[in-house]
């Protein structure tokens, strides 16, 4: 690409090497790759909830439980494709129960992203900006994922929900380009 | 990898161009390279891209798929 990563101006990920590749062995059945990015989904809705529970500002709030009812769209999909699977539990509940949300889409603990993002919840330019950044560090961190497995079931999986974060970031991109 | 295609130059995109390119077809299809030290990837990086060090690129050539066209930067 002609002039590099200065010439881009599009999304980018400020992950760290290996972000969030301490989640997987990448031998992992699908249940277990179902299992873990709605994990992951769920990481991240607890943490826009939280988010929009502590503002003060309509603005924000709003645009925090946004983004947290879309993490449930997110687990819902996830919800059907695990549904879907062979063996499977037929019920939603017990299924959560072996859920563990270990981190935030993306790979990192709420207080890191946050110390990256000191302002989010502040101010919706700042809130806007911790969430664009937590998108695209997932959507950055499923196609690692995709790029660790062999299995074209596996892949496909994180490759569906990296266009669901594509789709997302767009939505994001159209917020911040009607700010309050 | 066709035989003709070790004889094949690289093709530059500008970063518009890149964009587009992607954006017009699966993230399956192709492989995004960043041959960039660590700490440039970490400043920064394309979504999806793996990190092969351009020192390391020699060796490591063995991790990109042959079937597929690599987007480097």
């Amino acid at each position: 690409m002609n002039g590099g990563i200065d010439a881009w101006d599009g999304l980018m990920s400020k992950a760290q090497v290996g972000q969030g590749m301490y989640l997987i062995e990448g031998d992992e059945t699908e249940e277990e790759v179902v299992a873990l990015a709605y994990g992951l989904e769920e990481g991240s809705r607890r943490f826009y909830r939280e988010l929009a529970g502590r503002s003060d500002l309509p603005e924000v709030r709003r645009l925090f439980e946004t983004l947290h009812d879309a993490e449930i769209r997110h687990e819902d999909r996830l919800w059907e494709r695990y549904r879907a699977l062979p063996g499977s539990f037929g019920d939603r509940r017990a299924f959560e129960e072996h859920v563990v949300p270990r981190a935030l889409e993306g790979g990192l603990a709420p207080d890191q992203l946050l110390a990256g993002n000191p302002g989010a919840g502040r101010g919706y330019a700042e809130s806007l900006d911790l969430a664009m950044a937590l998108e695209t560090d997932a959507l950055d961190l499923y196609l690692r994922m995709a790029a660790a497995f062999d299995k074209s079931e596996i892949r496909s999986i994180f490759f569906a929900l990296a266009e669901e974060e594509r789709v997302h970031l767009e939505k994001l991109g159209v917020l911040r380009g009607c700010e309050p | 990898m066709r035989l003709m295609d070790l004889f094949s130059r690289a093709k530059t995109m500008e970063a518009d161009e890149a964009r587009r390119w992607m954006e017009g077809r699966p993230p399956e299809s192709f492989t995004l390279i960043d041959v960039r030290q660590p700490e440039e990837y970490e400043r920064g990086h394309l979504p999806g891209a793996v990190l092969i060090p351009l020192p390391e690129l020699e060796k490591r050539l063995g991790e990109i798929d042959p079937e597929k066209p690599v987007l480097a930067y």
